[in-house]
């Protein structure tokens, strides 16, 4: 191979390229830099950097047709890899904000903190853009370990190193358990392309009931993995210890890119069943699977969420019901759930970071993060208090918000299935996909209750002695970086047409 | 319940180094590591549980990829290349876990994880 034919192979991973180049350059930095100018130092780097593989990702994204040219066509270019390239680098853009925010990791070496994040982004990008198993799990692996140190990143709290014993466990064991899932895979179907892989998958059930079977268990141990990454139930166990234990930059960063990847690689393993004409593949009830657990995991995530007196721990079991919200785009084999899907998860990332922004202010101000610290919070701090409650009413699902514009996308999905059910003559398919669409507003009403309750303490209880709270410019700045999209983005036609922008 | 595991040693004994047999210690190999994450309490012990699991996966692409034909049916080296990349993963993997129970003994000095609970559930 010369050196033309490994530029050429570079071309459609910049972002990629961009991000590796970065992990060494902030490392050295860091030993340059004073202990107090760290943090300054390898943020501000690291955000510039993560701003550049931005661009790249929308300049390069990589066409389709290039993929024999990218590491042995184990690279792919289509939609949900472009797309999802551009969500996690604004997530970790976003991320490198909240370090410099942060007061929790004041102390420690920042260099490493960067580090670990652009690793972890670096694995998830390769892992939504994978077409073959192999760069699928480095990619999957390179993100968890990366995260379980993270968890752990305050290693003289208790609380921390819990919560990074923890993920480790319950991510090892995840993650071995998908690896063995895979290897059957592999086993049955003897390709490790995951596009080749899927529709063999998806097909085995036209062999008979053994193979079936054979097809349900793969699907189930593969689930393991990923529904570990997603938060979904019943792999959600780790989920409020870990958002709880870890320092609140890193929560952000669990609850958006961590999820977001484990979406990327959901859609990444399904993706033949979204595809435009696969009437054979619905057969094998997809549909019925995502949709029990979509209902499960909503509705485990809203009622735990009711009695958290911890706000990082609420905001966990309400990322495990957004995780059911957006499953219930998977009960839907077209072209749209696709779109649903995506515009839920941008909306996502904005409303959550938003809150969780004003989450890390409080306690850089308060020194902690349960409810009754917040009381009476609102009248010292007006304007994060309005960031908050704008995204609050988001996640919960209320106009004029772009929370309601996801929900509405998603919700009218799984209807109009219902419909097309119906006229098709499937009555029970039909009653199922209602039942979906009432449920999830159900829950959504559920929501309103607890996020409710954190605007309730913070505005009308009466706080017990001086709060030391306020706000600055660069409070203020950050919570409308996020808290104005959450509320622009009701007019979704932008994001839309950047969806269909990464389809070309 | 008999009747399967005599299904199976006749199985074996008709073919004791076919397929099968590997399948069926990859797939021992696979609970006896789900086993021991579930019932140790030692965080040592669980972690040991993981290996094992990763072993079974490692074991089960080996044995397909040479089932399927080995080398004269794929060049680009499917399996082992998956074994070998798994290998890595789960030193690394181990190196991470190692670090996060070391961390954890300087800060509870135990790795027993019944004694490790602050938080509510």
């Amino acid at each position: 191979m010369t050196f033309s034919e490994i530029l050429v192979q570079l071309r459609g991973v910049y972002p990629e390229l961009v991000l590796s180049i970065l992990i060494c350059a902030v490392i050295g930095l860091d030993m340059l830099v004073p202990l107090r100018l760290s943090r300054v130092a390898c943020g501000l780097l690291s955000l510039a950097g993560t701003s550049l593989a931005l661009l790249f990702a929308f300049v390069e994204p990589g066409r389709p047709g290039m993929e024999a040219l990218t590491f042995g066509a184990a690279v792919t270019h289509d939609r949900i890899a472009a797309f999802f390239r551009i969500l996690l680098l604004l997530g970790a853009s976003a991320s490198f904000l909240f370090l410099l925010r942060s007061d929790e990791t004041v102390g420690y070496r920042q260099g490493e903190y960067c580090a670990l994040i652009l690793g972890a982004v670096l694995g998830a990008c390769f892992l939504v853009s994978s077409d073959n198993l192999v760069l699928f799990v480095v990619g999957l692996e390179t993100l968890s370990l990366c995260s379980y140190v993270l968890a752990g990143f305050l290693k003289h709290e208790r609380l921390s190193a819990e919560a990074s014993l923890k993920y480790v466990i319950y991510g090892g064991v995840a993650s071995g358990v998908m690896l063995f899932g895979l290897s059957y895979f592999y086993g049955l179907t003897g390709t490790l392309s995951i596009e080749a892989c899927a529709r063999a998958l998806l097909a085995l059930d036209a062999g008979g009931p053994s193979m079936r079977l054979a097809a349900a268990m793969i699907l189930l141990l593969i689930l393991a993995g990923v529904g570990f990454k997603i938060a979904m139930v019943p792999f959600h166990f780790w989920c409020p210890d870990i958002y709880q234990g870890a320092p609140t930059p890193v929560t952000a960063f669990l609850a958006v890119v961590s999820k977001g990847a484990g979406f990327g690689a959901l859609l990444r393993l399904l993706s033949p069943f979204f595809a435009a004409s696969t009437p054979a593949l619905t057969t094998f009830d997809v549909p019925v699977l995502f949709g029990c657990l979509a209902v499960v995991t909503m509705t485990f995530g809203n009622l735990v969420a009711i009695r958290q007196g911890d706000v990082k721990r609420l905001l966990a079991y309400s990322s495990i019901a957004h995780a059911g919200y957006l499953l219930l785009g998977f009960t839907v084999a077209a072209p749209v759930a696709l779109e649903a899907i995506l515009f839920y998860l941008f909306v996502y990332l904005f409303m959550t970071f938003g809150a969780f922004w004003v989450v890390v202010v409080l306690v850089n101000r308060l020194g902690s993060s349960s409810i009754d610290a917040f009381r009476g919070t609102a009248a010292k701090a007006p304007f994060l208090f309005a960031a908050l409650f704008v995204c609050l009413i988001s996640l919960t699902g209320i106009p004029p918000t772009a929370g309601f514009a996801g929900k509405f996308m998603l919700f009218k999905l799984v209807v109009g299935a219902g419909i097309d059910q119906m006229a098709a003559g499937a009555r029970p398919l039909a009653a199922f996909y209602f039942f979906l669409a009432l449920a999830g507003v159900l829950n959504s009403a559920i929501s309103l209750y607890y996020y409710m309750r954190i605007a309730r303490a913070m505005v009308f209880d009466k706080s017990e002695g001086e709060t030391p709270m306020g706000e600055d410019f660069f409070d203020r700045a950050g919570a409308a970086v996020f808290a104005l999209p959450t509320l622009a983005l009701l007019y979704f036609t932008p994001v839309l047409d950047l969806i269909r922008w990464t389809a070309r | 319940m008999t009747e399967t595991i005599l299904r199976q040693l006749d199985v074996f004994l008709a073919d004791p180094t076919g397929l099968h047999t590997y399948l069926v210690v990859s797939a021992l190999l696979f609970v006896l590591g789900l086993i021991a994450c579930m019932a140790r309490r030692n965080a040592i012990g669980i972690l040991i549980g993981i290996e094992l699991i990763l072993n079974a996966a490692i074991l089960n692409f080996m044995v397909f990829w040479h089932f399927r034909g080995g080398q004269a049916t794929d060049s680009t080296l499917a399996g082992p290349m998956m074994g070998i990349f798994l290998i890595v993963l789960a030193a690394c993997e181990a190196a991470i876990a190692l670090a996060v129970l070391l961390n954890l003994y300087f800060n509870f000095g135990t790795v027993e994880v019944d004694s490790i609970r602050r938080m509510k559930r």
